[in-house]
């Protein structure tokens, strides 16, 4: 059968001539199998009748188009809630605003799902998390990054969450937050002051390990704990680790690299012990880079990076859990690192 | 039965109950457009509420050589995008929780006993937001290149090469593409 494919410079090729060896593109020959309009289609389907390849290719298609459509069809079946009374309502509400108030719905509208509302509710989140720690809370863990949330915030963040409210419904629970409503102008420059920290800390190499070779060394201000190291040899002979804190009593971190990631520079750091579903904030000094992670059910949490640079091995990774405010800290020497530095 | 032009007169009068019938008629469409485009039925519901109220906002501004259908899925469309871009930055700075865990903490999922619903689900997710848009739109919705070139501004050429570069892909992120050496 490899006699039926056509050389490949004519494979793509959109030549309306098509002769023996000239074959239309897939995208004429989708067009086609769909029945879609097409100025040449009696030209192309003699052409498919004539040509097992191309036959061969429209087979595919229609493959493809059975297995799409009844997928797409099923979901097109479901029901979803009404959101008619919603947008009539935000229609109503909309028009009591005074103009203002409608530029500041209009601008929350726009930075919806941005960046700017994803820092506002990741610190949120972090807030709302702490506090369910410090009242003993373990129940279901709600996404701090939930846009949709109908929780009253506090402070000045209840008017961005009013933003998130527009789905929400009665106009009533928007009405419930009036103080900060009243001032969006403080939201907005709070707001503009936390992007332009995370900016500031964008724009520095912080959160680009892959590019952390021209980075400055200035480790974030997360306490340390002043508890006496107690070193402990990790599994894996081309490293050396050490916990800190007494064994068990705390969170921990190892270092669970296989071998061939070793070899690789790559470093996965396994931690255990953090507050379940807490938030847990891991940096590696030298490169500054710091990886935020929630920790799961069983108050574990892992991160993966690749060490391009040797300067900052051995590595110091530190975790911060921001719940029962621990920290521990976890030391990596790569062997390759100081093989490749005596060379 | 309304036409476009009398329902587009209706609204540009902000009459509430040819808006309240326009959303009513076209609000189960758009959510499951937007929810197959965005992939959260949360995220769909509250686009789709934007939209709604894009609409009613906008109509004074609506192109005259478009339906009123297009034109709302166009207006859909942008929003899913921005959506879906947005998301793509977000993740990247790690503000959303795309958490790697280690394979010793991992619990084996559903992926392992995949269904074929599941495969075709995430062979979409892996396509360009732009392309899935085409096919969704296409297969979905049912729309021919020529209205789908409408509603993303493109030509009928473009929007047919974006269905079959979605084709492509989405065969071979599914793993049924035709053998190359036969």
């Amino acid at each position: 059968m490899s006699d039926q494919r056509p050389p490949a410079h004519t494979r793509a090729s959109r030549e309306y001539d098509y002769g023996e060896g000239r074959h239309p593109s897939d995208d004429l020959l989708l067009a086609s199998v769909r029945q879609q309009h097409l100025d040449n289609r009696i030209q192309i389907e003699q052409h498919i009748k004539e040509c097992p390849f191309c036959r061969h290719k429209c087979h595919a298609f229609e493959q493809d188009g059975r297995l799409l459509s009844p997928y797409m069809q099923e979901q097109k079946q479901q029901f979803y809630p009404p959101i008619t009374n919603r947008v009539m309502q935000q229609i109503a509400l909309e028009k009591s605003l005074s103009r203002r108030e409608r530029i500041v719905a209009d601008l929350r509208r726009f930075y919806k799902y941005s960046l700017l509302e994803g820092i506002v509710q990741k610190i949120l989140g972090q807030e709302r998390e702490a506090a369910q720690a410090e009242n003993g809370a373990q129940g279901l863990f709600v996404s701090p990054l939930s846009p949709l949330t109908d929780e009253p915030l506090p402070g000045p963040f209840a008017a961005l969450q009013s933003g998130g409210a527009l789905r929400s419904g009665p106009a009533s629970s928007r009405r419930s937050a009036p103080r900060s409503f009243r001032r969006p102008i403080i939201a907005l420059v709070v707001v503009a002051a936390v992007l332009t920290l995370m900016i500031g800390l964008f724009a520095s190499p912080v959160l680009r390990p892959s590019t952390a070779n021209h980075a400055q060394p200035t480790p974030p201000t997360i306490p340390r704990q002043h508890n006496t190291p107690v070193p402990t040899k990790s599994k894996n002979p081309s490293t050396q680790t050490k916990t800190p804190g007494p064994a068990n009593s705390g969170p921990q971190l190892v270092l669970c690299s296989t071998q061939g990631q070793i070899r690789r520079n790559i470093v996965q750091i396994c931690g255990s012990g953090f507050t379940k579903y807490g938030r847990v904030w891991l940096t590696v000094y030298g490169f500054n880079v710091i990886f935020p992670r929630t920790a799961d059910g069983r108050g574990t949490v892992a991160i993966t990076f690749t060490v391009n640079d040797c300067r900052f091995v051995p590595l110091q990774i530190t975790a911060f859990d921001a719940s029962s405010r621990r920290v521990t800290t976890l030391t990596v020497s790569l062997n390759s690192c100081s093989s490749s530095r005596h060379h | 039965m309304f036409t476009d032009i009398q329902v587009v007169e209706s609204l540009q009068a902000r009459d509430a109950n040819a808006f309240r019938s326009l959303v009513e008629r076209l609000e189960q469409p758009i959510i499951g457009y937007l929810h197959r485009l965005v992939g959260d039925h949360e995220v769909a519901l509250d686009l789709a509420q934007d939209t709604f109220l894009q609409v009613y906002k906008e109509i004074g501004k609506m192109p005259q050589d478009l339906s009123l259908n297009a034109w709302i899925y166009r207006i859909a469309t942008n929003y899913g995008l921005r959506y879906l871009n947005r998301k793509k930055l977000r993740s990247f700075i790690h503000l959303d929780t795309s958490e790697d865990y280690h394979p010793c903490f991992a619990v084996e999922g559903p992926e392992g006993q995949a269904e074929t619903r599941i495969l075709v689900e995430q062979a979409l997710r892996s396509l360009k937001p732009e392309d899935a848009a085409c096919l969704q739109l296409h297969y979905g919705d049912g729309f021919t290149y020529e209205e789908i070139g409408q509603i993303l501004q493109l030509s009928p050429e473009a929007v047919r090469k974006r269905v079959s570069r979605g084709v492509t892909k989405f065969r071979a992120s599914y793993g049924t593409a035709p053998k190359k050496r036969m």
